[in-house]
């Protein structure tokens, strides 16, 4: 059985260049491009009208965004190295800078991929070097509480990827060398080091419950993974080009991808089948993110090389 | 008032008594600033004599450079100022290069030698040409085109299979370009070898063309003849192929925008052809006319189906590409150019690989990939008729 998604709307010209990055709170979409203003979108409105322009926010552009579960707290790191903090005001609803994480500015790639923790208490990023950062953004000054090693210092393979678990138990990590490794916060120790891509891992994402792991890159499968055992438990074939991102819907039942060829594909995980493929375009998706279940509809949307911002939601066939 | 010191550094050689091998310089024709550069050597030469002849203490201030007092230095500027003069009055050019091995011992390093050059060009109010000294070119050329030197003499750049040495721009009276279509500005010497054995530039379906490598960042000689080529025909169409690397993009910046010498190709002089993401993503070959010969169709690079080795960034690529953004980015800037410099840039962190030029010719054919691009980018400009 397969899934029916209508492309409901899409927001043309949404960034000046390419747009790498996509987060969503329940209210909004942060977008984020190759220029250096971020844009907030208004989910609450069928149009998705753009609610707010952050000028200025990353000099030489902007590679990764991510929200907090909660939606009051957002990161985003610039391709000058810098990472900054957004704290969303609930009475006036808008976004406004909250202060920077200390990075090392000469280590171009030391802040690469970013992931908040569900209430956004934690922000992990990737480095040049394969080591994962995690800050405390609640503490003065945004201490570094961990720095977790994937091999001899200086020399672990890229960081491309990294979430946090929604219980707070694990950090993943995907590296360019094909390897992810699964960190347990609690003990600040490597529990897993999974293998069974070999290409680089351009996407991981724990599932609402943290009780599996999705995994992705350039080998064009994404693998799952169990986190009680760290083993290997499926394979969900049909990609053609690298895939570049990963996100589960609320429910855990499907997951959502989007590769370079500019297909997303949605997923059921209990079938280890693809029940819907999209392409709005043939240019690299850099992002695709589920919208928070707030009707009787799923929906989801992606960007990437086009510039546009595509919406699609779930065709009620009953 | 310092004590008069001794003389503990005298100079080895009389003024004009200097040795030269034959042979190592070419002979150029007198311009406008030679006397002005003469009188100012002569004069500052002049000074250290009389500092000599009154005992006083020896020194010449260099630009940028607080006061000399080492003696090696001090002969290694009088030993520039030297031969530079002498190849003034004698209507001949040094190379840098020559400065250095025909000195070692004195300079140490090339680029001790190249840097003190360059600060007594300063010192003088003069570019480093003025002093008659220029860096040994290594460009090449191979294509459609002839040059005539200031002593008559013609270099037929068709000729040689693996192209000639760019000669140095003051040493060219005259470039015939009208059998001319296009310039390509290759980055590497390998494929411009590879260009000129197949003998690219003249069948070429985009007619006859002029093939020039600098082999690996430009060079002030290479920039300085592409300058005369754009000079003589402002719409010749002038592109440049690199690899799809941060190195590749900082390499064209360099020839478009100048480096730290500013030796700029200018705004609109000259054009990217390559590599850019979109000739790894997409598959290729479709609209060309050869491309029947291809026994494969083209495959991207993101492709599962790709078979090929993909090589990914360095610490040093990132490090770089971070730079080279920076470098481009000016706020204000409508440049397109520069806009799509900063974009593939970008694209390249997201994808994390790199591409040598070799990799399209590995996919299929160089000349195939080189016919299309070279005729589209002709197609969106003025065309000779």
């Amino acid at each position: 059985m397969s899934k029916q998604y209508l492309t409901t709307h899409t927001v043309d010209n949404a960034h000046t260049t390419d747009i790498f990055a996509l987060a969503t709170t329940s209210k909004a979409i942060l977008s984020a491009s190759g220029s250096s203003t971020l844009h907030i979108y208004d989910t609450t409105d069928p149009t998705f009208p753009l609610k707010q322009s952050i000028s200025n926010a990353h000099k030489l552009g902007c590679h990764h965004i991510c929200a907090s579960r909660n939606g009051r707290v957002a990161a985003s790191a610039g391709f000058g190295g810098e990472v900054k903090l957004w704290s969303y005001n609930q009475d006036s609803g808008e976004w406004s800078q909250d202060g920077e994480v200390s990075t090392s500015a000469t280590k171009p790639g030391e802040a690469w991929a970013l992931a908040l923790s569900e209430d956004g208490s934690y922000l992990a990023a990737t480095t040049n070097d394969g080591r994962i950062n995690v800050w405390d953004t609640t503490k003065e000054g945004k201490p570094k509480i961990q720095d977790y090693e994937t091999g001899t210092p200086g020399s672990g393979s890229f960081g491309m990827s990294v979430d946090l678990s929604m219980d707070g138990k694990f950090t993943a990590s995907g590296h360019q060398n094909g390897a992810i490794y699964i960190f347990n916060n609690d003990t600040g120790r490597i529990a897993f080091s999974l293998s069974g891509l070999a290409k680089p891992v351009r996407a991981v994402a724990f599932s609402p419950g943290s009780t599996r792991l999705a995994a992705a890159g350039d080998a064009g499968i994404i693998a799952i993974y169990d986190m009680k055992h760290g083993e290997h438990v499926s394979n969900l074939t049909g990609h053609a080009s690298w895939i570049t991102t990963l996100d589960w819907s609320d429910s855990g039942e499907y997951l959502l991808s989007g590769a370079m060829d500019g297909k997303a594909k949605v997923w059921s995980v209990e079938r280890s089948t693809c029940v819907a493929t999209h392409s709005e375009t043939d240019k690299a998706l850099w992002a695709a993110r589920w919208l928070p279940k707030t009707g009787r509809s799923e929906m989801f949307c992606t960007a990437g090389a086009n510039r546009s911002i595509s919406f699609y939601r779930e065709a009620t066939g009953n | 008032m310092p004590q008069p010191t001794s003389l503990n550094h005298p100079i080895n050689q009389p003024l004009d008594t200097v040795a030269r091998s034959p042979g190592f310089t070419t002979p150029i024709p007198t311009t406008h600033t030679t006397a002005d550069v003469i009188t100012k050597i002569e004069t500052l030469l002049g000074r250290v004599l009389d500092d000599i002849a009154n005992k006083n203490e020896l020194c010449i201030d260099v630009v940028a450079e607080s006061r000399s007092s080492s003696a090696i230095k001090f002969a290694q500027i009088i030993l520039i100022l030297q031969l530079s003069h002498d190849a003034h009055v004698a209507n001949e050019i040094l190379t840098k290069r020559h400065i250095y091995y025909q000195h070692q011992e004195l300079f140490g390093t090339q680029r001790r030698a190249d840097d003190l050059v360059d600060r007594l060009a300063l010192t003088l109010g003069s570019s480093r040409d003025d002093l008659h000294i220029v860096a040994a070119s290594k460009g090449l050329v191979a294509g459609a085109l002839k040059v005539t030197l200031q002593d008559e003499s013609i270099v037929d750049a068709s000729v040689p299979e693996t192209g000639v040495i760019i000669p140095p721009a003051r040493t060219i009276q005259r470039l015939d370009t009208s059998t001319l279509r296009w310039v390509l500005v290759v980055e590497k010497d390998a494929v411009f070898r590879s260009l000129c054995s197949s003998r690219y530039w003249q069948t070429s379906l985009c007619g006859n063309g002029l093939l020039v490598t600098a082999k690996g960042y430009p060079d002030d000689l290479t920039c300085a003849f592409l300058r005369l080529l754009l000079d003589k025909d402002q719409r010749l169409p002038m592109m440049v192929l690199v690899d799809f690397d941060p190195d590749g993009v900082n390499i064209f910046r360099c020839y478009k925008y100048g480096s730290s010498r500013q030796n700029s190709l200018g705004a609109t002089g000259v054009h990217w052809l390559g590599i850019k993401s979109r000739h790894i993503l997409n598959l290729r070959g479709a609209a060309s006319p050869r491309s029947q010969q291809n026994a494969m169709p083209s495959t991207a690079i993101t492709s599962t189906n790709c078979a090929d080795p993909v090589a990914y960034l360095t610490f040093r690529d990132r490090r770089l590409a971070k730079g080279t953004l920076g470098r481009l980015d000016t706020p204000g800037d409508d440049d397109p150019q520069a806009f799509e410099l900063r974009k593939e840039l970008q694209v390249m962190l997201m994808l994390g690989t790199k591409a040598e030029i070799e990799w399209l010719d590995e996919a299929g054919n160089l000349a195939t990939w080189l016919d299309t691009e070279i005729a589209q980018f002709l197609h969106g400009n003025v065309v000779h008729p």
